[in-house]
């Protein structure tokens, strides 16, 4: 359809008014970073060279770096575990708090706490949690005899570490979101079901799943984008040590741009990664559709 | 008609003075420092100079270098900046700093330059040109509770081998107690921290690249996971060590010695143990009576090339580095860098140690300020990770590893 051919009632235009500055707004400050990055990451700018263009050369050093391919690799483990983490817990919360308990709405305000804390906050809350000596989770374990672990300075329970105290973060989010779903679902459906003798699971599989399925969706993209996108709690918790063990795409590319003033290089490295956050959503829309 | 020559006469002056008056231009000047404390007294500043008037910001020192960087590219850069020692070449390869020489030679007698510890001028230099005036440094030093060592029986630390022995003497994993606390988490500090180990192990540096790949390297290296894995004098945490937790196992009585920036020591004393209970000396050495030598850092008044007024802005630096802006910011943290200050009285008392750092100082060079610092300090780390991680890592692997990056940047 051309846009000349278009047709806006008087509502339409009252609408577009009012979304109108929010557009500029977003467009200006969302849109013009973006292209700035999508431009840049053709160039071969440093913070000593100004730059011209040189094609793919950054995208093609992208996959022949061994750095940034680790830190792929590193950043799919991460975003797998904390995804299923905060799903799976903030599920079973949501499922609680849906019901009729004691201190519902006392716990319902709890929950949003490690939300609302910054992110540095949360990489220094864990840091202190997880600490070898002074650490409560160490303590607790010695407390009930039972061994203790280098959690941040061993590779493989360093990254353990980092998907806890994401998946921690971002559980509340999860409870919000399917709580929402969940307290929109009208109570006939299970009465109905109840009627014809359906059990929890049968109830939950063919009444609430399908209910909060589009809730799930907004989770799953939100935590993909979210747990991609990381850098403050792991830069805070671990700073991507020991040796690389932590070192995910977002703390790759902040050090290529920041740390060694690569800005084309970073520029290509923050384009992949938002490609891989909009496939990603495509792929998780396609099998939740 | 004497009378009426007269009253002209004073009114034409009081017209001239108006006029200047209103003339003279009010100058801002932006000054970025990275703490609080550079915020030094403006009391005699603004009485000498009403018409300039500083504005200090502070722009915390994780994030100064990329706000200076940005800042320039946006023609928003601060008159005057403190920078690290580092900073001066990434800043002056750019081209955003002011040259000095000029200015030092036209505002400074010789006595005041003499004024200034040789090793100092060092620090504000990159490519042979001064881009900054020295303003205060520090370098690591072995900080050992002489207490604990007296009671043991032992001497002050000299060789990496004193070290080792007394560390076994004073270790006990179960309480965590340990013989030696380094720093060795990712980051900048971590390489800050071992460049001296490594310049004391007879480590040499081509131009702005340290020499890793050499025997002095690869034993500096071999150091670090020996004191670990094999004496076990160090904690097998300290691959997650910052400076906090480096710091507070000395601090806290769970180390008895450390490898620390001199202007800890004040914080030493704050947490109540004198000085004479702990003491500092110089980096170990690999054999008694080798020369001392340290890889020192430090901070300086820099003004920036974008500024339209460099003529206050290095007026300003005169005023900042003078005697009594050093005595004032120095007397509780880190090291001045003239000598005057050493001779203030009550400086001396503050700082009992004093003549070490200056016996120190003799032996300092200025940590490497190259354009590709940053990722030299990198393969620095990555390598020092290895090293204190891995109970079998190969220390000459590894110091190729980190050459081949080195090389490849210079």
């Amino acid at each position: 359809m051309k846009l000349s051919k278009l047709k806006f009632s008087s509502d339409d235009k009252i609408a577009y008014t009012f979304i109108l500055p929010s557009f500029i707004i977003i467009v200006s400050m969302l849109g013009y970073p973006m292209i700035f990055a999508f431009n840049q990451s053709f160039q071969d700018v440093t913070v000593f060279n100004e730059g011209s263009y040189i094609g793919l050369t950054n995208y093609i050093n992208a996959f022949q770096d061994a750095a940034f391919m680790g830190s792929f690799g590193r950043s799919f483990v991460f975003v797998g575990f904390s995804m299923i983490g905060a799903f799976l817990i903030g599920l079973i919360i949501a499922l609680l708090l849906n019901r009729d308990i004691f201190g519902r709405g006392f716990l319902r305000a709890l929950i949003i706490l490690p939300f609302i804390v910054s992110e540095v906050s949360v990489g220094v809350i864990w840091q202190w949690l997880l600490s070898p000596q002074l650490g409560v989770l160490n303590r607790m374990l010695s407390a009930v005899n039972l061994p203790t672990f280098r959690w941040l300075s061993n590779p493989f329970l360093a990254m353990v570490s980092i998907i806890m105290a994401n998946t921690w973060r971002l559980t509340p989010f999860v409870v919000l979101i399917l709580l929402a779903g969940l307290q929109g679902i009208d109570k006939s459906f299970y009465e109905a079901a109840e009627v014809a003798g359906a059990n929890h699971w049968q109830k939950f599989k063919s009444i609430t799943l399908p209910m909060i399925k589009p809730m799930m969706l907004v989770t799953l993209v939100y935590l993909s984008f979210a747990s991609f996108n990381q850098f403050s709690v792991i830069f805070s918790l671990t700073g991507g040590g020991p040796g690389n063990a932590t070192e995910v795409i977002a703390l790759n590319m902040y050090q290529n741009a920041f740390q060694h003033f690569n800005y084309g290089y970073g520029s290509a490295l923050a384009i992949l990664l938002f490609l891989l956050n909009v496939a990603l959503s495509l792929f998780y829309t396609k099998v939740l559709d | 008609m004497f009378k009426k020559t007269k009253v002209l006469w004073v009114l034409m002056v009081l017209i001239l003075a108006f006029s200047l008056n209103v003339g003279a231009e009010t100058i801002e000047l932006d000054v970025w420092v990275v703490r609080d404390n550079y915020q030094i007294d403006l009391t005699e500043w603004n009485e000498a100079n009403p018409n300039i008037e500083i504005n200090f910001e502070v722009v915390p020192w994780e994030q100064a270098l990329n706000r200076l960087i940005m800042s320039a590219s946006s023609n928003r850069a601060p008159d005057v900046a403190v920078l690290d020692r580092p900073w001066v070449g990434t800043l002056g390869g750019l081209g955003h700093l002011t040259p000095l020489d000029s200015y030092i030679d036209d505002y400074y007698t010789e006595d005041e330059l003499n004024d200034y510890i040789e090793a100092s001028w060092e620090f504000a230099q990159y490519d042979g040109t001064t881009y900054a005036m020295p303003f205060t440094v520090f370098g690591r030093a072995l900080f050992y509770r002489a207490d604990w060592f007296e009671e043991a029986g032992l001497d002050a630390p000299e060789t990496w081998e004193d070290v080792v022995e007394a560390g076994k003497v004073f270790t006990d994993p179960a309480q965590d107690k340990w013989g030696l606390s380094v720093r060795g988490i990712r980051d900048d500090g971590t390489t800050q921290g071992w460049l001296p180990i490594f310049a004391a192990m007879g480590g040499e540096f081509d131009g702005q690249a340290p020499q890793i790949n050499s025997e002095a390297g690869i034993k500096a290296l071999e150091l670090y996971r020996d004191l670990v894995y094999d004496a076990e004098i160090m904690s097998p945490e300290t691959v997650i060590f910052g400076s906090g937790e480096a710091r507070g196992l000395f601090l806290s009585g769970n180390a008895a010695m450390a490898i620390m920036g001199s202007h800890i020591a004040p914080a030493v004393v704050n947490n109540g143990i004198e000085y004479g209970d702990f003491k500092m000396t110089h980096i170990p050495v690999p054999e008694a009576g080798m020369e001392k030598r340290n890889v020192a850092t430090g901070f300086q008044w820099a003004v920036h090339e974008q500024s339209e007024h460099k003529d206050a802005a290095f007026e300003f630096i005169k005023y900042a580095t003078d005697t009594a802006g050093q005595f004032e910011f120095n007397v509780d943290y880190m090291e001045a860098v003239r000598l005057s200050v050493y001779d203030i009285p009550e400086y001396r008392e503050e700082k009992p140690w004093v003549d070490f750092i200056l016996d120190d100082m003799e032996g300092f060079s200025a940590i490497p300020a190259a354009p590709q610092y940053s990722q030299m300090s990198q393969a620095i780390q990555n390598g020092l990770q290895e090293m204190l991680n891995n109970s079998n890592a190969d220390a000459e692997a590894v110091a190729a590893e980190i050459q081949a990056v080195i090389d490849s940047l210079f």
